[in-house]
């Protein structure tokens, strides 16, 4: 097997908050090979959005820090490089997409020179040249009327359009590597499966990876290969999709699954996993999720590791007599 | 497809009605505000009057006509002459030039100051920001003509001083805004997709911050100008501002103290002028924050 775009080990980042030590993103690992979609799954404040910060080395500091691990983006480590050398990255090789289209563009410049200017800057092209590789982004991001676009501000656009421009930045310097943070949670349901297709087929097209994290196990099915399930900065379960939305080993895939509401079938009330995410700080042992956990026992008093079952991973102690 | 097409070229045609831009719009409210339009007219007249004061003025500023000392307004001089039968209308016209010099060349250095370590503090935070926190709250803390008067007993008079001195107060305004507008900023979505796209800090802070600040800092320096006019006149009224003979409204009022009652024309024609211009960059101000304020859109 070839060597992954993105391979995160044992990343650790902390936020230091006066006396509190915040483990936000606690020994996660994962990777991502050329061109496949790694879907990051988990509850708000999971540590999905850290993970990306982390990858992108732009962790607010202080208060938080990554203080241990590695990421190795096509197999060198990213926590060595100098600030210098991560401008180069960023934008270029790998770039990121947000949750909130309507605020991520800057109010006071066209939508051409907003796209043109990652362009000038890791390419070296002329205004006018990138100006012209920009339109042809908006087309291939289908966004109508995209010469007319080029000159017109955010604030003219709707949200799904400001999404597609969004992602025609993202896409401008051919990145190997694309993080989408909740790209589709701000937009209505329709717009959403837009989103999505476009970029399903602009993958297909141009054989970026993607990290795509969401809360979302319904976007996870129509765009992943492989998820990873986080829960309180811990990977807790991790595979392919298939195996993982049909039979989820973990309690809290599990849980994630019956609380989504189903259309068709029999109408059944929903099971959502009581309570709310404990904050990271306030689980001094054991197994993080048993405070919500339906199949809580004894041996949970102590973590359980990531056990290997078949070809996907699992941290729970119910999985630990089928560990080959 | 077909119907995509069709809803993109309705979404577009409601598009083009709003499109009119922020500035147009802004600018259209401010000019249905009679008393913006009076402040405008006033600010540009004077800035002409300064500009070509040596062709309108009808006489020398500076020449001493004894025979004709303390005379009323008249056709030969229009707001009168002064002890030394000096026309007052010609060295109010002049007395402009030093008002307006003062005033943009203080508030120029402040703003350069104030904009440099307001958004220093903004968006670098911690202990920058603490220790330049604690300057702005020094500057703040002395009344502006105190601590110009002290200013100028080190430097000693002058034009330039008299800048300095107005400059060292009122750079805090600035940096506080520069610096709150860049807290509020700095976290916006769009900074932090300017990062992912690697670009510098200089480069995020000049070009993705610094337009979207602008706003309340235009307003501010509207408003700051006429506050430096006054102090200038002030200064001048105690001696301490441009010497003579270049005539400055304040100094021309203070040399009518004397006569202010056989020659009250004196001190009323400067004062007038000051009252007027300090006005006009007041209600102009005003109204520009006030169309610039999208809740009082209408």
């Amino acid at each position: 097997m070839s060597t992954p775009v993105l391979e995160v080990n044992n990343l650790k980042t902390y936020f230091f908050l006066g006396e509190n030590v915040i483990p936000a993103v606690d020994s996660v690992g994962f990777s991502v090979n050329y061109g496949e979609t790694l879907g990051i799954v988990g509850e708000s404040g999971s540590g999905k959005s850290v993970t990306a910060l982390s990858i992108m080395r732009l962790i607010p500091n202080p208060p938080g820090k990554i203080v241990g691990g590695q990421i190795l983006f096509e197999g060198e480590d990213l926590l060595q490089k100098t600030e210098e050398e991560m401008r180069k990255i960023r934008g270029n090789k790998i770039s990121m997409i947000f949750q909130e289209p309507m605020t991520s563009l800057n109010p006071v410049y066209t939508v051409g020179s907003q796209i043109a200017e990652a362009i000038i800057l890791h390419q070296g092209l002329s205004k006018k040249d990138a100006l012209k590789k920009s339109e042809q982004l908006l087309e291939m991001c289908k966004v109508s009327l995209p010469k007319k676009r080029l000159n017109q501000y955010p604030h003219e656009l709707s949200g799904g359009m400001r999404q597609r421009v969004m992602i025609a930045m993202a896409l401008a310097c051919d990145p190997l590597l694309l993080i989408a943070d909740e790209p589709t949670t701000a937009l209505d349901v329709t717009v959403q499966a837009q989103i999505l297709e476009l970029m399903k087929d602009l993958q297909r097209k141009t054989g970026t990876a993607v990290l795509f994290i969401t809360h979302d196990l319904g976007v996870i099915n129509e765009i992943a290969d492989k998820v990873v399930v986080m829960y309180c900065g811990r990977v807790v379960e991790c595979g392919k999709k298939e195996d993982i939305l049909k039979s989820p080993e973990h309690p809290y895939t599990k849980g994630l699954l019956n609380s989504i509401p189903v259309i068709d079938g029999p109408k059944k009330p929903l099971r959502p996993i009581r309570g709310v995410v404990p904050s990271p700080n306030e689980i001094s042992h054991g197994c993080r999720f048993r405070s919500r956990c339906d199949y809580v026992m004894d041996k949970c008093e102590k973590e359980p590791p990531l056990m290997n079952i078949g070809d996907r991973l699992v941290r729970c102690w119910l999985v630990h007599n089928f560990e080959k | 497809m077909n119907n995509h097409t069709m809803m993109n070229e309705l979404a577009e045609i409601d598009e083009i009605e709003h499109s009119k831009s922020a500035f147009a719009e802004c600018c259209s409210r401010l000019f249905r505000n009679k008393a913006a339009l009076f402040g405008l007219i006033v600010m540009v007249a004077v800035i002409l009057i300064a500009i070509f004061a040596p062709l309108l003025a009808p006489y020398d500023y500076a020449k001493q006509n004894l025979p004709e000392m303390l005379q009323g307004p008249s056709f030969e001089h229009p707001f009168g002459t002064d002890e030394f039968g000096r026309d007052i209308f010609s060295r109010v016209i002049y007395g402009s030039r030093v008002s307006l010099q003062v005033g943009f060349l203080a508030i120029g250095i402040s703003l350069l100051v104030g904009l440099l370590l307001g958004s220093i503090a903004g968006y670098y935070g911690g202990i920058l920001d603490q220790c330049i926190c604690a300057l702005m709250d020094i500057a703040w803390a002395f009344p502006m003509t105190l601590i110009a008067i002290a200013i100028i007993a080190i430097l000693g008079p002058g034009l330039f001083n008299v800048c300095l001195a107005i400059a060292a107060c009122s750079w805090a305004a600035f940096a506080r805004i520069v610096r709150g507008q860049f807290l509020s900023l700095r976290n916006q979505e769009f900074v932090e997709a300017a990062r992912v796209l690697g670009f510098s800090d200089l480069r995020i802070i000049l070009r993705h911050i610094f337009p979207n600040a602008l706003a309340p800092v235009v307003v501010l320096t509207t408003l700051e100008v006429p506050k430096a006019i006054i102090v200038e006149a002030t200064l001048s009224f105690l001696g301490l501002g441009v010497q003579p003979p270049m005539p400055s409204w304040g100094s021309i009022m203070s040399s009518g103290r004397s006569f202010l009652f056989d020659a009250p024309w004196i001190t009323i024609f400067p004062g007038v002028m000051i009252i007027l211009v300090v006005m006009g960059f007041n209600l102009f101000g005003d109204a520009l924050r006030d169309s610039m304020d999208p809740r009082l859109r209408d």
